[in-house]
Formats: structure tokens, C-alpha cells, sequence
């Protein structure tokens, strides 16, 4: 895996942790928040990858550093390294959707400090840098959260954004001043997976307003590649267009 | 794998990485000052010419012994991690065992060889990542001392070049002696983060040999 900054300004940096080594799983981004002496993990990757997740933030932040992990939601590919993490970093502390805690506990370390985020969001602070945590319910998972950081402008979006690329892709979408054909082939290889997961329109419509009032310059999304600029508000508006939540969708080919 | 342990060579390597990142770009900045102003004042410091060339080349070597201790880094950490991942397999098999045992009394024989087949199965794992760690940890350890003693040839040469600058009577010589002087400062930061990382290495090697 690879660490690429996709942010820097006086001490205040984002970095991304993709392109995983293991192919058996399915291939998941690990986003780093520096802030200060502070870091914070946004959905630190699942089980097997742990490996490689921690020995690629090594090469760009201390393991002291790391205080703050926020689980979007309850899947394996996102948190199911919880019991890992806390045998290294003991002291962490875990944000994780209310409703979720008790099933997040299932992956072991009973004893991790886990904050139980409320149904509407809540506000949050690393070292002094305010952040957002923004609800995302039903998008896919029945509670589901984004992070939203206001300074450096820049949106993780869990799953929302998400594709499936080739091995040795790109961390940013492509151009965003191109017309949007980069986007155009991206958003391909992004269309079954938010048709066939996202299950409700009316959640995701809710999302598509709120958001689009946000000044954004990244959405970075837990799999797959960042929207950057102007690739932004293609996506908000592609899927705003999108029809979700129909089973008998096909995968493309 | 001992928590400790894991901070120690993670937080370890990369204030090691970083420090001797610095270090070295000063060290390397410093000898081409001492080559500028040696060419700018033409013969009456060419004495002085030596020893800043054997700077420049000294300083490139230590950049790239750094390197090589630094591509076992990720790899160390990587093994590292494997360690601490088959630590909660096994600990989440024992809990298994025990709730299997618990339950299964009269099918005791049966279950206790089908434990036994993945209890070596993850003893046999557990052991080729321990290896593989501590043959990471040792290569690492003979990559501080080669920079080790690359920083003592280092150190040598700005010997000499303090000597070689206080014997010059030319203008531009008292500017030689803070270069040899500045020089002296940088190889001797360079020298502490090294020793200290290497103390770390060997404290954690002591401690996983006495796991062993």
C-alpha cells in the first residue's frame, strides 16, 4: 500500500493509504488526519490488511500520533482491525455510530474506548481543528457516517464515491478541467456498486442537498479514487440523477 | 509481540528516518558551501579543497548507507504487524477452544484432534513471522552499524578539516572553520539519532530473543 498526501498546510495534513498488496479482499482506502501532534484515522481497514495499512502511515507519521479513529459503519473492510489497532494503540479513542457499537464490539477488544456517535451527527475536535461528523444513514449502511473537515475542505465520504479500480490506479479521479471525460470513465466502474448498495432514494437525495451546500475540494470516498474540484460536484450530481436500491441490477462487465 | 515493543521500533524508525532525512541534507549542504567558498578564493584556501571534496563524497556515501537502512524499515514493521495479527488469531482460536470444550464433553477426542491440527497450523505460522522479523530486525541492525561507520569516517575528515582550516592564514579561513566547525554539529546529531536508534533496536532484539 501506498501513503500519498493529498493535503498539507503548516502541520495540518490528509494522507491516503490505498492500493492494497492483498488482492483476496476487497481493495479499501485508509484515510490519515494530521493535525498537530494528532492524528486521526478515518475507517482504518480491515483484518487482514493491517499490516500493510500501519507500515505505510509509519513512512509518513508517527504510531504515537494516532489517537482517533472514526468508523463509518460496520463493515469488515473498515473496522474488523479494531482489535489490532488497540493492542498497539491502547489509548485510542473510537467513534462509531451509535447504533453500531455493540455489533462493532464483535470484532473483539471489548476493552477498546468506543464513542458512540448520535443519529444526527456531532461535532468534533483534533488538537483544536474543528471537524464534522456528518450523518450518512442508509448510505449504505443503515447508520453510517462522513467526516467533513470545514479548513482543509475536504469530505470523506465512506462509501459514498466508491469504485472499484484496477490494481495500481490512480489516488485522484483524473483532471477535473478536462470537460469531465476522466470523470466519465471513472463514474463507469462507480455505477453498480451505488446502485446495488445504496438502498434508499430518499436518503440519498437528502444527502446529494445537504452536501452540495458544502465547499468541498476533495470527497474521498473508502474505495476506489478521490473527486477533486470541479469532479466534485459531477459526482453530487451524477448520483443525484442515479436510481438506487433495485436488487435486480447487473454488475457491468 | 509486546506492545512496547511495537512503539519502540514504529515511533523509533520514524524519528530515525526523519532526524538523519535532516541531517543529512544539512551535511550535504555544508560541504558544498565549503566547495564554493574553497573555488571562490582559488589557491590560497586549495589546501582546504581536499578535505571539502572528501565531504561531498563522504556525504553522499552516508546518504546512501541511510538508504539502505531505511528500505528495511517497512519491511520490519510490516513483519512486525504480522506478529501482532497472529497474536489475536490465536487468542480468538484459544477462546474458541475453550467454548468448543466447554460444550462438547462426551465428543472431547474428535474435537481435540481437529484442535490440535489448526493449533500447529498457527504455531508453524506464528513462527515463520517471528523469523521473519527477527532476520528483518538483525539485517537492520548490521545496516545502523555500516552507517555507523560511515559517520566515524565522516567525522575523521571534518577532523581534519579543522585542522586543515586553523593552519590556513588566508582570507576566508576563519569562514573554513565555522564550515568545519557547523560540519562537526551535523555529523555529531546525526551520530546521537543513530546510536539512540540502534539502542532501540538492540534493546527490542534482547527482549524478543528472550520471547524466544
Amino acid at each position: 500500500m501506498k501513503s500519498t498526501p493529498i493535503f498539507e498546510s503548516a502541520g495540518h495534513r490528509w494522507h491516503i493509504v490505498h492500493d492494497q498488496d492483498e488482492s483476496r479482499v476487497i481493495d479499501a482506502n485508509v484515510y490519515a488526519l494530521q493535525y498537530g501532534d494528532s492524528a486521526m484515522l478515518m475507517d482504518p481497514g480491515g483484518f487482514e490488511v493491517f499490516p500493510s495499512v500501519l507500515s505505510a502511515l509509519i513512512d509518513v507519521m508517527p504510531m504515537a500520533s494516532i489517537k482517533t479513529a472514526l468508523v463509518s459503519h460496520q463493515d469488515p473492510d473498515i473496522a474488523s482491525s479494531l482489535p489490532l489497532w488497540n493492542s498497539c494503540v491502547p489509548d485510542m479513542t473510537w467513534y462509531v455510530p451509535s447504533l453500531w457499537v455493540g455489533f462493532i464490539r464483535h470484532f473483539g477488544a471489548l476493552e477498546a474506548h468506543i464513542e458512540g456517535i448520535p443519529e444526527e451527527g456531532m461535532r468534533l475536535s483534533l488538537d483544536g481543528l474543528p471537524l464534522e461528523i456528518i450523518p450518512a444513514h442508509f448510505l449504505h449502511a443503515s447508520a453510517n457516517v462522513h467526516l467533513y473537515d470545514p479548513t482543509a475542505k475536504i469530505y470523506f465520504s465512506g462509501d459514498v464515491g466508491a469504485a472499484l479500480l484496477e490494481p495500481g490506479h490512480s489516488p485522484l479521479v483524473g483532471d477535473d478541467a478536462d470537460g469531465g471525460r476522466a470523470f466519465d470513465l471513472h463514474i463507469k466502474h462507480a455505477e453498480y456498486f451505488h446502485r446495488r448498495w445504496m438502498p434508499s432514494m430518499h436518503a440519498k437525495q437528502e444527502w446529494c442537498e445537504r452536501v452540495s451546500k458544502l465547499a468541498i475540494d476533495f470527497l474521498c470516498p473508502q474505495h476506489g479514487a478521490i473527486y477533486s474540484g470541479q469532479n466534485v460536484s459531477r459526482f453530487i450530481n451524477w448520483f443525484s440523477e442515479l436510481p438506487v436500491g433495485d436488487w435486480r441490477v447487473k454488475p457491468e462487465t | 509481540m509486546n506492545p512496547r515493543h511495537v512503539a519502540v521500533i514504529a515511533d523509533g524508525s520514524f524519528h530515525a528516518k526523519n532526524t538523519l532525512r535532516r541531517a543529512l541534507r544539512d551535511i550535504d549542504r555544508r560541504a558544498l558551501n565549503a566547495i564554493v567558498h574553497v573555488k571562490r578564493h582559488g589557491r590560497r584556501l586549495a589546501g582546504y579543497g581536499m578535505v571539502a571534496q572528501a565531504f561531498r563524497e563522504q556525504a553522499a556515501e552516508l546518504r546512501a548507507l541511510a538508504d539502505a537502512m531505511q528500505a528495511l524499515m517497512r519491511p520490519l514493521i510490516y513483519a512486525q504487524m504480522e506478529i501482532v495479527r497472529d497474536q489475536q488469531t490465536w487468542l480468538t482460536f484459544k477462546r474458541l477452544c475453550a467454548a468448543r470444550m466447554a460444550r462438547e464433553t462426551s465428543r472431547q477426542n474428535r474435537s481435540q484432534a481437529q484442535i490440535d491440527t489448526v493449533e500447529k497450523k498457527l504455531r508453524r505460522e506464528a513462527h515463520t513471522h517471528r523469523q521473519r522479523m527477527r532476520a528483518i530486525l538483525q539485517e537492520l541492525i548490521r545496516a545502523v552499524a555500516r552507517l555507523q561507520e560511515s559517520i566515524s569516517a565522516q567525522e575523521y575528515v571534518v577532523v581534519n578539516g579543522r585542522i586543515e582550516a586553523a593552519l590556513l592564514r588566508a582570507d576566508g579561513a576563519d569562514l573554513l572553520m565555522q564550515v568545519s566547525a557547523d560540519m562537526a554539529t551535523a555529523v555529531g546529531n546525526t551520530r546521537q539519532a543513530v546510536e539512540h536508534y540502534r539502542q532501540q533496536l538492540e534493546e527490542v532484539t534482547h527482549e524478543i530473543d528472550a520471547d524466544f
